[in-house]
């Protein structure tokens, strides 16, 4: 049988020709128009993304104070191989940027970039009065408490330098004694000499010691 | 964009509540280091921490160059605008007296002259001390009802031009206010109307007199011991004569020697003279004695120069 002797109902007529289906190609053509209108429509600004909208956090004062001073005064040694988080100046690390001198770096950490890249926008939120009240009680809690705490910090100052007081008390008792200690020991020194200075009288007569003195005079 | 006035804020005589601020000042604030430190992203319940931490009040100082820490939170707050409940509440605390000050200096920029005169002068009877800064950076001490009185009065304080404000007898004339009662008249009506004040005003009174007539009998003293000293100068002056006279005829030399030894004797009363009216604080009685003195001194000069002449010619000396 040859190739192109095919059997069944494709050998029977001239059916070789490839065909299109109208219908989808159109279909495909119209998606395709309507895509490039509405990108157009999006670059002038006449309609909004169709993406979800990132939702971001209210803006929040800072809590920690920010380090300025920490680095004045000293020296460092930046070479070719140095990161640039560690070159000279104040680096941010969320945006990765290198800030030289710290009134700009305050501009920047306060910027808008930079609060977007930290997902706050830059809305402050609308204190109520009940907000501002429970602050004045806050406050007024904490300065009460912070006056109890240096009162209990000077009680225990006093407490330390009493005990101060009696460790060198104790001290001088002990040395006190050691100088009775010292003082009897002088004395039992001073029997044995003695003992040593008197010789038997007999055994120095067996020795043959007269004396200590000499036949010059 | 940190320095952008809230969306929802309304607008404070017709133009943004910031613009309160004049320009030049205001850009100072924005570039100061407090600013940009402290007062970022700031809501009214974290202006109260901030306010708690204020030591002094002022505007600008050391040569219009640094702002204050007030004069920052004044700002925000202008920024921010918190309700009026908010700012009500700022001023009806006791505890701070610094958040005291900063929520009246806002009320005297944002609210209406009625308002103004309604919730202000209710601090005129808080007389705590306040910590001012000056222009050259130095503290002076005032007290609040002294800066209530400097709000509701000048024309520019803390370095803010303040918005005009109606004359409070204006106000009063069209029923808008009723008229101005302070603690203090209060008081002064008290202690007019009531008689046992007046009675225990009397016994006040009799002490005083007392005083007074001791100081009296002080003086009287002082006039008997005046006049004891001249007997006494007169006791002295007696026993000079008769010591003169009986050595006088026996010989010329022992007449000098007496003569040198009244000189002498002059000279160290004189200087005795001098000490007194020193010592002395009454100006009239510096008067009195300095011409007691002088007529004094001018007698006995002649005295002494007539003796000598005398004497040189082998005369007796003078009988007085």
């Amino acid at each position: 049988m040859s190739f192109y002797g095919q059997s069944g109902s494709q050998a029977s007529g001239t059916n070789h020709r490839r065909t299109w289906d109208e219908k989808e190609y159109s279909l495909a053509a119209q998606q395709r128009l309507l895509d490039e209108k509405e990108a157009e429509d999006i670059r002038l600004g006449k309609k909004k993304k169709d993406e979800p909208k990132v939702k971001r956090e209210m803006l929040q004062a800072r809590e920690y104070k920010v380090d300025l001073d920490s680095k004045v005064g000293k020296s460092v040694v930046i070479t070719k191989a140095t990161p640039s988080a560690e070159t000279g100046g104040f680096y941010c690390d969320v945006c990765d940027c290198v800030v030289k001198d710290s009134i700009n770096f305050l501009d920047h950490i306060n910027g808008k970039n930079h609060q977007r890249n930290i997902g706050m926008s830059m809305k402050t939120k609308k204190s109520t009065v009940a907000d501002v009240r429970e602050r004045f009680k806050l406050m007024k809690d904490k300065k009460e408490r912070e006056k109890k705490e240096a009162q209990v910090e000077q009680l225990l100052e006093d407490v330390q330098e009493e005990e101060a007081r009696m460790a060198d008390f104790k001290k001088d008792k002990k040395t006190d004694n050691r100088k009775r200690k010292r003082d009897t020991r002088k004395d039992e020194e001073e029997d044995d000499d003695e003992d040593d200075s008197g010789l038997d009288p007999e055994i120095r007569a067996m020795m043959g010691f007269s004396g200590f003195s000499t036949s010059k005079r | 964009m940190a320095n952008r006035t809230e969306k929802a804020a309304k607008t404070v005589k017709g133009t943004n509540p910031q613009f309160l601020v004049e320009k030049i000042i205001r850009q100072r604030i924005y570039d100061s280091m407090y600013w940009k430190e402290h007062c970022f992203a700031l809501t009214a319940e974290l202006v109260v921490d901030k306010g708690m931490d204020l030591r002094y009040i002022g505007g600008i100082y050391a040569g219009n160059i640094k702002p204050t820490p007030f004069l920052c939170l004044a700002l925000k707050m202008l920024q921010i605008q918190p309700d009026k409940d908010i700012v009500l509440e700022f001023i009806q605390q006791e505890e701070f007296k610094y958040i005291r000050a900063l929520g009246a200096m806002y009320l005297r920029l944002t609210f209406d002259s009625t308002e103004i005169y309604k919730y202000l002068e209710p601090l005129y009877n808080d007389f705590r001390k306040l910590r001012y800064m000056n222009k050259m950076g130095r503290f002076e001490a005032i007290y609040m009802d002294d800066f209530i009185d400097n709000l509701l009065r000048e024309d520019r304080y803390c370095d803010i031009q303040l918005p005009r404000l109606q004359k409070r007898w204006a106000l009063e004339e069209v029923d808008m206010l009723p008229s101005y009662k302070s603690l203090l008249d209060g008081d002064l009506v008290a202690m007019s109307d009531s008689d046992s004040e007046e009675e225990e005003v009397t016994k006040k009174e009799k002490p005083r007199l007392t005083s007074r007539r001791r100081s009296r009998s002080r003086d009287r003293e002082r006039d008997v011991g005046d006049r004891r000293e001249v007997r006494e100068r007169e006791k002295l002056k007696e026993r000079r004569e008769r010591g003169d006279d009986e050595p006088g005829p026996s010989s010329s030399g022992s007449g000098r020697r007496d003569d040198r030894d009244d000189r002498r004797r002059d000279r160290d009363r004189s200087r005795d003279r001098d000490r007194r009216d020193r010592r002395d604080d009454d100006r009239r009685d510096k008067k009195k004695e300095s011409r007691r003195g002088g007529a004094d001194n001018d007698e006995e000069r002649e005295i002494a120069e007539a003796n000598a002449l005398r004497a040189k010619l082998g005369l007796a000396p003078l009988e007085r």
